[in-house]
């Protein structure tokens, strides 16, 4: 489970960093596709805690 | 011997330099043990099912065993729906299996400790399982990534973050079996180590350790085989049964 935490925020990240690198919008996509990555692996670990508890 | 405790996961050249324009295609030892897992699969195999008596001695019995293991962890996870993926995941299952198993042996070498393997099992079953559930579902698969009673509003956001946690699901998949069995291995030559630097009068507290670990790493590379088979099922059954 704590690998997909990280694997979130990474593919997040790779994702900003490409769209940064073909929109030329340096710093603004790869933050926010951080904090979306972020914010998705927080989710699915809060979805399988649930799913666990069943 | 090297004391290195990444030593152990070097790949080195067996036999001559192959090369296909610019790719090396030489038989490495990953190769060799790759070559050595899929042999003792085949055997095992087909010698389990070569005479199928009534009462089964002990290859047969391991064969029919590891056979209703993965079915009833396909039926359990995944639906009668997956009944024709089974020769997919029980390969699978089997081939990592053995991998890690093969690992275990002293002086051998583990391919699935190394990303690139794994990381390519999983881009593989990935975009299996994204194509049969485009070729089931057609365009109605993307409903997977908007997921009912949500607000209009909150509607984008989520989508984007459903994106993101369906694409990082090779990663995790390969990430969680690669940094497991390299963990485990590293720790286990750490130890035999110390061992060796503590000499008779402290070594024995590490080999104790070293001896326990053994048992423990038997366990996960066991476990991470069938975590890995039944993450595939339930991306199978995401594919196969979409409903949200």
């Amino acid at each position: 489970m704590s690998t997909e935490l990280v694997a979130h925020v990474v593919v997040g990240t790779i994702i900003g960093f490409i769209l940064d690198k073909t929109f030329d919008s340096k710093p603004w996509l790869i933050l926010i596709f951080f904090f979306l990555g972020v914010i998705s692996g927080i989710a699915n670990v809060f979805r399988s805690a649930k799913s666990m508890q069943k | 011997m090297a004391t290195n405790p990444m030593h152990q996961f070097e790949v080195y050249r067996i036999g001559p330099e192959i090369k296909l324009g610019e790719v090396d295609l030489s038989f490495t030892n990953a190769s060799l043990f790759m070559v050595i897992s899929l042999i003792t699969i085949l055997l095992i195999f087909n010698l389990g099912s070569k005479k199928n008596s009534l009462i089964p001695n002990k290859i047969q019995l391991l064969a029919e065993l590891s056979y209703g293991f993965v079915s009833k962890m396909i039926s359990d996870t995944a639906g009668s729906k997956a009944k024709p993926y089974f020769s997919f995941i029980f390969s699978l299952f089997m081939f990592v299996l053995f991998l890690n198993m093969f690992g275990m042996v002293p002086y051998s070498f583990t391919v699935t400790s190394h990303i690139i393997v794994t990381f390519v099992l999983a881009t593989f079953i990935f975009v299996g399982v994204t194509i049969i559930g485009f070729i089931k579902h057609g365009a109605g698969y993307l409903k997977l990534f908007v997921p009912s009673g949500v607000p209009i509003v909150l509607l984008p956001l989520i989508v984007l973050i459903e994106i993101i946690s369906y694409l990082s699901r090779p990663i995790s998949l390969s990430v969680r079996l690669f940094a497991n069995m390299m963990a485990g291995h590293t720790m286990m030559k750490v130890f035999g180590g110390f061992v060796i630097s503590l000499g008779i009068v402290g070594g024995w507290l590490p080999l104790s350790f070293s001896v326990a670990l053994t048992g423990l790493e038997i366990l996960v590379a066991f476990l991470q085989a069938y975590v890995f088979a039944i993450l595939t099922c339930i991306y199978l059954n995401d594919a196969l049964n979409l409903h949200h």
